[in-house]
């Protein structure tokens, strides 16, 4: 008769080695992000102040946190900042990767050029472009000690405009990276789609419309997440170049949450708005995670 | 329809001399195959009769125009490719019909032309689909269909079929075939199969390192080949090649080969008169003979010299069966019996048909005439 030979324990460990690895990222991601959402949830259900405290007094920092005039500029805010940079950011990063795919000289040059600003941290693009922007010793001055005395760029101090400054601070800084996710997905177009097109008598910007960019659906797709939670954690760039100001007319979400929690003693408000960006953000992220993984199996 | 001549077409990149010089004139209607080894240059060749690469020197025409300077889009050509290049997000019907609208054809037609092409390539079912929830074969058949529905005036086939497996490749064979032959339509196809070099084509032009090693029919291929590359390439299972030196025999010239036979080895002296004007002046020279394997058949007919020597191994193939045998040291194939009928061992007699076997000379590889 067989005898099994008994499983040796080495083996064992061998077998349960991925699990074992995996478990103490598994377990921190569970305490640190499952773990703070659900505090942050009671939190905000409670009468905190300057510290946490437990006491639940349901929905009244909602309440409070949607009369909020500062709130709403925020919420606003987002909208304009997220909707602009991520399209923006996707047409310039598109448009530099067809430029730069016309078999151009000195391409890696030039692609290390553009893709150098998302290796710069937010701060310092926020810092430079405060810098650059600023009335008294920036583009505005250079333009006007050069003849044009007429010239205004004050984006960054006009209640109305700050929001814009942001978009393009990050627009330069996030366009590049788009462009390098484009350029190598137009790479990875079969050549033969490209021949077959022009032999069917395509002009060559009709081949980029109608074949190319269309079968870079999913890439599309991908910028456009990467960039929205860009878009939605921007927050040092928005400290760094406008401070919130004038005013808090360019404040966005994360800052206002920052702003209650850390410095107006409002821990339970800044912990509502923290819920309600995880939820917007949820809002958008679902659906598309959902379509996609479930796209995936009949492709 | 139109005819196409190639005149000393020549490509390099850089220093590299992909094509050295190919002529090829192509009749109005006629089916030329490109047949070559990976890399001898057939893909270059027919992106420049498509004019998505330039000629180096030389010149294409097509009918009396010579389109070196053409734009593709305005060579009247299409091509079907290996990959068959389907545009990943269009139906098969916007595929199709792609090449139409490029050309400014209003919408009503194209419908119609896109609905004949899709009855004659038997998928007007599949219309709607996009091309990755296609098999294969449909893939293949969307890829002609976007040739055919321009109605151009060369077709451009680079290997079609390779993509597909053997029971379908034969199918699509057959329907190329057919459909050279109802549209009647000049057509350049790049393969490296040799059978479906031999099945397709009028004339078959053979490349080597980017020079025309023949161009000929293909039986006149088969039967005589220019050298022993050609001879070498086309033919399944491969023509044997036997290094012998020329004698005077009696009748003529004469060669000796040792057979095995009866576990010995016997010399045997092979007529070889039927080539005695060929073999003027090689005589105490040696030559190499080119024998297919049909050309050793098993049994004593009166068809040639008939020998006796012992089979090494048989190898059956359902259709006949292979027999390898030992000449000189080498392993020739001979072609016995056909099915699975006979066992074939042991010392048995076999038929050479020396008089239609190819002799090359051994230095240039050239065919002696
Ligand atoms: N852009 C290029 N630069 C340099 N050499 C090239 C270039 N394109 C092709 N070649 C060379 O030209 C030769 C012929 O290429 P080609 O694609 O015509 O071969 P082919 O006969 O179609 O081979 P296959 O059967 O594998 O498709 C190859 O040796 C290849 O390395
Ligand atoms: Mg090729």
């Amino acid at each position: 008769m067989l005898t099994r030979p008994p499983v040796k324990f080495i083996d064992r460990i061998a077998r349960a080695l991925p699990q074992i690895v995996v478990a103490p990222g598994f377990a921190a991601i569970l305490y640190f992000v499952y773990g703070f959402i659900i505090w942050t949830g009671y939190i905000s259900l409670t009468k905190s102040k300057m510290l946490p405290n437990y006491t639940l007094i349901g929905t009244r920092p909602y309440e409070r946190l949607f009369q909020m005039d500062r709130w709403s500029v925020a919420i606003e805010n987002l909208f304009i900042f997220g909707f602009l940079f991520v399209f923006v950011s996707v047409i310039v990063g598109c448009l530099l990767a067809v430029l730069l795919d016309q078999k151009i000289r000195a391409e890696g040059f030039i692609r290390t050029i553009y893709l150098y600003p998302m290796a710069i941290s937010f701060i310092i693009t926020g810092t430079a472009w405060k810098w650059i922007m600023n009335p008294s010793l920036g583009l505005e001055k250079v333009i006007r000690d050069w003849g044009w005395e007429s010239f205004r760029f004050g984006w960054t101090v006009d209640n109305n405009l700050a929001i814009y400054a942001l978009v393009m601070a990050a627009v330069w800084q996030a366009s590049g990276f788009a462009m390098a996710l484009f350029l190598s997905a137009l790479r990875s177009v079969d050549q033969d789609i490209i021949k077959a097109a022009s032999l069917d008598g395509a002009s060559p910007w009709r081949i980029y419309l109608r074949i190319i960019l269309p079968s870079m659906r999913p890439v599309f797709m991908s910028a456009m997440v990467i960039l929205s939670h860009l878009a939605i954690k921007s927050f040092d760039l928005v400290v760094a170049l406008t401070g919130g100001g004038p005013g808090y007319a360019s404040t966005l979400p994360a800052n206002f949450m920052y702003e209650m929690t850390f410095r107006r003693n409002e821990i339970a408000v800044g912990a509502a708005s923290a819920m309600v960006m995880l939820a917007t953000v949820a809002a958008i992220m679902v659906p598309y995670l959902y379509s996609e993984l479930r796209g995936k199996k009949h492709v | 329809m139109a005819s196409l001549t190639i005149k000393n077409a020549v490509k390099r990149y850089g220093n590299v001399e992909v094509l050295k010089g190919v002529s090829i004139d192509l009749r109005d209607g006629e089916f030329l195959v490109l047949l070559g080894a990976s890399g001898c240059g057939k893909s270059t060749l027919l992106n420049m009769i498509a004019g998505l690469e330039d000629l180096t020197e030389g010149e294409i025409m097509i009918g009396d125009r010579v389109v070196n300077d053409v734009h593709p889009k305005d060579r009247d050509i299409a091509m079907v490719f290996q990959s068959y290049a389907l545009y990943p997000t269009m139906t098969v019907g916007q595929n199709i019909a792609f090449g139409l609208e490029m050309r400014g054809v209003p919408k009503a037609e194209r419908a119609l032309r896109v609905e004949q092409v899709a009855k004659t390539l038997r998928m007007d079912h599949l219309l709607d689909r996009k091309p990755a929830q296609l098999s294969g074969g449909q893939r293949q058949r969307v890829a002609m269909g976007r040739a055919l529905v321009r109605d151009p005036e060369v077709f451009l086939f680079d290997e079609p079929l390779s993509n597909l497996d053997a029971k379908l490749r034969l199918e699509m064979r057959t329907e190329i075939k057919r459909l050279h032959k109802r549209l009647n339509a000049t057509m350049v196809y790049v393969t490296h199969d040799q059978i479906e070099a031999l099945t397709l084509a009028d004339r078959i032009a053979i490349l080597k390192d980017g020079e025309v090693q023949q161009l000929a029919s293909p039986a006149e291929i088969y039967e005589h080949p220019a050298n022993m590359f050609v001879a070498g390439l086309v033919g399944s299972p491969p023509m044997n090649f036997l290094d012998i030196t020329v004698e005077a025999g009696e009748a003529g010239p004469a060669a000796w080969v040792t057979l095995r036979a009866d576990g010995a080895d016997k010399p045997v002296l092979l007529d070889l008169s039927a080539h005695t004007a060929r073999l003027d002046g090689y005589v105490g020279r040696k030559v190499v003979m080119g024998l297919r394997p049909e050309m050793i058949s098993q049994g004593t007919t009166d068809a040639g010299q008939c020998v006796q020597c012992e089979i090494d191994v048989t190898e059956a193939t359902g259709a006949d069966t292979l027999c390898v045998l030992n000449w000189n040291n080498q392993e020739v194939l001979a072609r016995g019996t056909s099915g699975y009928t006979k066992i074939l061992e042991g010392t048995m007699d076999f038929t050479i048909e020396t008089e239609r076997a190819c002799l090359f000379d051994p230095e240039s590889g050239l065919r002696l005439d």
